[in-house]
């Protein structure tokens, strides 16, 4: 009877350490989803759009982030959560270069702000 | 020394990566190979000095993607780390060029900001210099004005005082007239001039020469006694007379002339005695010059 038992326990146990494993072996990323979902916003907000290499990486992210979403629903827990990195850096390197973008239209100006400045000398 | 020291070690990295790749039975994913040169190419540029921080989370994003390779080669992990990789050293360039644009903005704002308060001081300076100038000109204009003012005092008390002892002057459309009697200047039909004439012309001539910037008309005229020729020549005569005698005291010559209009322009009736010793006189006109 005891053996029985003791089977018995340890078939349970194998089935649900399966069951773990057909659930794809890892936690759902949830984490990993609302940093990615935060930094596209960021990079939406910040002009992404506007400025073409920088909506390139939007795209990229958004799309990658679709496609994590898809993956967590067919349980692939794993894959999801490297796919929301690749979202993630490209939601950042999105904001970056809209920084960038406005930063040297703001130089620019700037720069010639100052020429105008130096020009414009009112000469006695 | 430090970029060579760090070449060096990526050559090194190269090398033992080659190696590693000699052994790897799956080639090097595409993910990777971006992965590998955006890091050196970050590496190798101004980022490094901008944002090392970030250029060594790069470093250490591509040694996970590198481990992972090693690990195993054909895992798609490998090609999602690399790819996170190559991000982050884009980022790292980003934020440089960021970095560098502020700086630079900061930089051409500084150089407006200096530039201004250049020109500003510029301005200030001949703002300054001009001050002064127009406090010397003004002073210089007073002193100016005082000096005339003082020369034109002169010569009306000159004026006064020959009127005083002489007076005959007159200010006529045509100049100040000064009018002297003939028998008192000349003998009957003679053009020297008589001694006590001298005290009187000598009083003239001291009033004539604070008279700057005139024009001084000497004119004889006579009555209508003997010819009229013979009067023109003695009018000549007598004005040049006094002419002569105004130059010796100082009246420069330039500015003074004789004119002779014999009978032609009685002032009183010839028929008279009176009137003809009326008639008989120097007039001297000093007009002021008008055109300088």
């Amino acid at each position: 009877m005891k053996t029985i038992w003791g089977w018995t326990a340890v078939g349970l146990s194998t089935a649900a350490v399966m069951s773990i494993a057909g659930c794809g072996g890892a936690p759902v990323p949830n984490a990993k989803v609302a940093s990615s979902e935060a930094a596209i916003r960021a990079a939406q907000e910040t002009g992404g759009r506007d400025v073409p290499q920088a909506a390139l990486h939007l795209k990229l992210a958004e799309e990658q982030l679709q496609a994590a979403k898809a993956l967590i629903r067919d349980n692939d827990n794993k894959r999801a959560e490297y796919v929301l990195m690749r979202a993630q850096a490209d939601a950042e390197l999105a904001i970056a270069l809209s920084h960038v973008a406005k930063s040297n239209v703001q130089a620019g100006a700037a720069v010639d702000a100052a020429r105008a400045v130096r020009s414009g000398t009112p000469t006695p | 020394m430090k970029a060579l020291q760090k070449s060096i070690v990526v050559t090194a990295g190269s090398v033992l990566l080659v190696s590693a790749l000699g052994c790897a039975t799956a080639p090097v994913p595409q993910e990777l190979l971006d992965a590998r040169s955006a890091y050196l190419r970050v590496q190798s540029g101004p980022a490094t000095q901008y944002k090392p921080d970030q250029v060594h989370e790069a470093k250490i994003s591509l040694d996970k993607a590198e481990q992972s390779y090693v690990d195993d080669p054909g895992d798609q992990k490998t090609r999602d780390l690399a790819y996170v990789a190559e991000r982050k050293a884009q980022l790292a360039e980003a934020n440089s060029s960021n970095a560098q644009a502020q700086s630079a903005k900061g930089q051409a704002d500084d150089d407006a900001k200096q530039t201004t308060k250049g020109q500003l001081a510029q301005a200030r300076g001949q703002l300054a210099t001009a001050s002064v100038q127009l406090a010397g000109s003004e002073q210089k204009l007073e002193v100016e004005k005082k000096a005339r003012a003082d020369a034109d005092k002169r010569a009306k008390d000159a004026m006064d005082r020959l009127a005083a002892s002489v007076g005959a002057v007159k200010q006529e459309p045509r100049g100040m007239v000064i009018t002297l009697s003939g028998s008192v200047l000349f003998a009957s039909n003679k053009d020297a001039l008589l001694p006590a004439a001298q005290e009187r012309l000598g009083q003239v001539a001291d009033a004539l020469k604070t008279q700057d910037d005139h024009k001084i008309v000497v004119e004889g005229h006579t009555d209508s006694q003997g010819s009229a020729p013979s009067n023109q020549g003695l009018s000549e005569r007598r004005a040049q007379s006094v002419v002569s005698f105004l130059v010796s005291r100082g009246v420069p010559a330039d500015q003074i002339r004789a004119e002779g209009l014999g009978q032609t322009r009685p002032v009183a009736d010839n028929t008279t005695t009176d009137g003809r010793a009326n008639n008989r006189r120097v007039e001297i006109i000093v007009k002021p010059i008008e055109t300088r």
